[in-house]
């Protein structure tokens, strides 16, 4: 899959998932969404791909979700049935987001 | 079926007549409201524009907003005000400009916007939830132009007038635009009932700890665990038994808690009031905001003599949507209606703003000089 880059946006392969990449690595690393690759927005897919029973949390709207050692972050911008992973390891979702103390 | 405003004729001339500038669009709301209670000691326009600015001792200066977290900056064919109330807003700037350079000050992100469209910025920034207002110095006009300042969605159980004096109202809300509409309820006579969640504490109570108080004199306060089903269950039965129900949240978070009113299956006469930045409708009903980016989505801004924007006013879109919120509800009840009914704070800011530019007025700030307004 094409390197993560800060800002960078990525759908699932095998569910409406979209997310948009907050913190990126250096490293190489294979994010997937529902068990499989995740994909430029862009991208064609094929029909009937379906989410790994083991990835199927599923992502929610204007969540962030964290790599297991916190060097990459998501933000979900569209929900889906899949859960992201990176290089196989689920991420974690963030806390909730906090009112601020004055609007 | 969708109502107009049209069909709350109080509230609606209210919204329609021209005001000098804001205390009068403030007075104009109050006085609704006073109509159907004249006994009711209900506070002046001063207080609901100032408290807050005053406990805290703030005003806007030009570009910043008066608590400083809102900020407007020149971009490509305009302004673009981007309110950083929340740390965690800071850590979506890189993902948002597309950018890995350092973004941790306002001088750096400004540098950043200059060059950048801020039609595609609003665009993609709001898509990530962030509060964020474009003002096209292009010459086309504000997004929120043609909305009513309320739609109101009626249930089949219209009823005689009622009245609020022991009315029950259950406040979800937080911040002060949904706490300063239960409030004026409950000057009128009714029974406040403040609900908060433990996961999200509202975080005005630190930051504006006097006001906070006195939106909330006389009501009972309920903390509850959303997680906790039996609680969550708890205030399915408070919101199904109120009279009124007051919320300030975007329309997914209570339906992901199955504490919508399509979920509760209310089945008494009840107002719901929907209090949100930009509406009920996709995609606005996914976009976030507060009290001063809104008002410059809204156009309810001053133009100084260079042709540069400035903020009015505190959080101008909270107190105009807590004084005209809590009006929609009292001229609903006077007619015996029920159902949804949908303030954004956009619609209101922007009918505000037209009601002074219909006096022939410019739009000026409604705090004194004297705190630098």
């Amino acid at each position: 899959m094409p390197k993560l880059k800060t800002g960078g946006r990525f759908k699932s392969a095998v569910c409406a998932g979209e997310i948009m990449v907050v913190t990126a690595s250096e490293d190489d690393v294979v994010l997937t969404c529902g068990g499989a690759d995740m994909v430029a927005p862009g991208t064609e897919v094929a029909d009937g791909a379906q989410v790994h029973p083991d990835h199927a949390v599923g992502i929610a709207m204007g969540k962030r979700y964290i790599s297991e050692d916190e060097t990459i972050e998501v933000l979900c911008v569209k929900a889906g049935d899949g859960s992201l992973a990176v290089n196989g390891q689920l991420m974690l979702q963030k806390d909730t987001k906090q009112l601020p103390k004055t609007d | 079926m969708m109502f107009s405003a049209e069909n709350l004729a109080e509230f609606d001339m209210a919204m329609s007549i021209p005001a000098d500038d804001l205390n009068a669009c403030v007075e104009q709301a109050v006085l609704g409201i006073a109509r159907g209670y004249p006994d009711a000691s209900l506070p002046s326009a001063d207080w609901v524009l100032k408290a807050r600015a005053t406990e805290l001792g703030i005003a806007p200066a030009g570009q910043w907003s008066a608590n400083r977290s809102c900020h407007l900056m020149a971009c490509e064919a305009g302004w673009l005000a981007v309110n950083l109330a929340r740390d965690s807003d800071w850590t979506l700037l890189n993902a948002w400009l597309e950018t890995d350079a350092r973004l941790t000050n306002w001088a750096a992100l400004r540098t950043v916007l200059v060059p950048r469209s801020g039609r595609d910025l609003l665009d993609r920034g709001r898509e990530m939830g962030l509060p964020l207002a474009f003002v096209d110095t292009g010459g086309s006009d504000a997004d929120e132009a043609e909305r009513p300042a309320s739609m109101m969605s009626p249930d089949d159980l219209n009823t005689a007038g009622r009245s609020l004096r022991g009315a029950k109202v259950v406040d979800l809300s937080a911040l002060w635009a949904g706490p300063l509409c239960a409030h004026l309820l409950h000057r009128c006579g009714a029974e406040v009932t403040s609900v908060s969640s433990v996961q999200r504490p509202d975080g005005s109570r630190q930051g504006n700890p006097v006001l906070y108080q006195q939106l909330r004199a006389g009501h009972e306060h309920l903390v509850l665990d959303f997680d906790d089903p039996a609680q969550r269950q708890q205030l399915a039965r408070l919101l199904a038994s109120a009279d009124v129900v007051i919320e300030a949240s975007r329309p997914r978070a209570l339906r992901q808690l199955g504490l919508d009113r399509e979920s509760l299956k209310i089945n008494n006469p009840q107002i719901w009031l929907s209090i949100t930045a930009y509406g009920r409708k996709p995609p606005a009903e996914q976009w976030v905001g507060f009290g001063d980016d809104v008002a410059v989505s809204a156009g309810l801004l001053h133009w100084d003599e260079r042709g540069h924007p400035q903020f009015v006013g505190d959080a101008i879109a909270d107190p105009l949507t807590g004084v005209y919120g809590a009006l929609a509800v009292v001229e609903s009840l006077a007619q015996g209606r029920s159902g949804l009914l949908d303030v954004s704070m956009a619609s209101i800011a922007r009918r505000c703003q037209q009601k002074i530019l219909a006096a022939g007025q410019d739009i000026v700030c409604p705090l004194s000089a004297a705190t630098s307004c």
